[in-house]
């Protein structure tokens, strides 16, 4: 702690009479979950200096101090790290992957408890491109220190998309609590938990050549497909009438569950929305 | 604090977190979600985005989001104040949003990904 109330130090006045004992307060809990206090003692001396070297304009004699006291601080909490004994921690992980999405928490649960584990695998309904996917991670509680980061690995979606996570890096030695969510078929009227772009491999509107078109040309296949459609403009929801009426684009969307979707639109063509670039989608 | 050249004003359809940095838009994002202190939000953004924000990057990032009347400090809780996005924060994020996803759903489509 005494590292941290060196950094500390290093901020103008001004700021530690603002934030100075909360962010004490916040390095002891970061320290709590096992966050190297030299790590936070950087950090903030980081901030520090950006602090200080950021003053109104015409202040150049003050810029010209603050870079003088942040020089100051840094050599004097850098001979503070360089003294402290503290070991660095040896950095080894477990690599878990899905591979058999029908059954992806299950053989999650199973690679878990082999590394001995105690990690709560859970499922969401998602949108079918994101089924056996994990749809969010991590540590819980004391256990979110630094050195229990988790990370994802990246593969490919169902139905053949790339960029979700299918799989987790995590600490060894981990021992604490943490969540796994993973995505399931949503069952019929079902909202989606998480959800992928309407237009996305394995998505309800892929291939259907309506990225890019007018909503006057969108209109008869999406009443075909029998979905429930809201218009967003970027301003907000807007009434079906008044998006056809504008002779709006479609450029992206997303579906809130297997009847019912979240159309954006766009007053100007979306570019690169050519049949040429659908011809990409694997269509 | 106006908006520097290139800016844009969440409120009128333009991106002022266009440079901000990441640190900012993580904190508008998980404010978007209610109101948070410190050590909630650095929580928070780990579960969310996987990233440790550090403690001096976090109240830097406060600071310029409440300079920018993005984020307001609510009345300190024993010794934590809390923050809340403000109407404007929410516009800036809606747009900062949008504005990635043009660049996501144009980079997709040009290499061939087939997906947004």
């Amino acid at each position: 702690m005494r590292l941290v109330q060196t950094a500390l130090r290093c901020y103008p006045q001004r700021w530690r009479r603002r934030h100075g004992e909360e962010a004490a307060e916040l390095a002891r809990l970061l320290m709590r979950d096992g966050t190297p206090a030299r790590s936070i003692a950087w950090s903030y001396l980081k901030g520090a200096t950006s602090t200080r070297l950021v003053l109104p304009p015409g202040r150049r004699l003050g810029a010209a101090m603050g870079a003088l006291v942040a020089a100051a601080c840094s050599l004097s909490v850098s001979l503070a790290l360089v003294s402290s004994s503290a070991p660095a921690s040896a950095a080894s992980v477990v690599r878990l992957r899905i591979t058999d999405r029908a059954g992806a928490a299950g053989q999650l649960r199973s690679l878990l408890r082999a590394h001995h584990f105690g990690i709560t695998v859970t499922q969401e309904p998602v949108s079918p491109s994101l089924v056996g996917s994990i749809i969010t991670f991590g540590a819980r509680g004391p256990s979110a220190g630094r050195g229990n980061v988790f990370s994802g690995i990246t593969g490919p979606c169902a139905g053949g998309a790339r960029g979700c996570v299918d799989g987790i890096v995590l600490p060894v030695h981990f021992t604490g609590a943490a969540r796994i969510v993973v995505g399931r078929a949503a069952g019929p009227g079902e909202r989606y938990a998480a959800a992928a772009g309407i237009f996305r491999q394995g998505e309800i509107l892929h291939c259907t050549a309506l990225l890019g078109d007018s909503v006057r040309q969108a209109l008869p296949v999406l009443a075909a497909l029998h979905l429930k459609v809201a218009w967003d403009t970027g301003g907000g929801p807007a009434s079906r009438e008044h998006v056809a009426d504008r002779r709006y684009y479609v450029a992206g969307g997303t579906a809130r569950s297997a009847a019912s979707i979240s159309i954006r639109v766009t007053a100007n063509k979306p570019a690169g929305s050519t049949a040429a670039s659908r011809h990409g989608q694997n269509c | 604090m106006a908006p520097r050249d290139g800016e844009r004003d969440g409120a009128g359809g333009r991106d002022v977190l266009h440079r901000a940095g990441d640190a900012s838009v993580l904190i508008l994002t998980s404010l978007a979600g209610g109101t948070k202190h410190g050590y909630a939000l650095i929580k928070d953004i780990r579960d969310f985005a996987g990233v440790q924000l550090g403690p001096g990057t976090l109240y830097g990032a406060l600071d310029r989001l409440e300079r920018l009347g993005l984020i307001e400090a609510l009345p300190a809780e024993e010794r934590r104040h809390p923050y809340r996005i403000t109407p404007a924060g929410a516009a800036a994020l809606r747009v900062h949003l949008d504005s990635i996803e043009r660049v996501s759903v144009t980079g997709r489509l040009r290499l061939g990904l087939g997906g947004i």
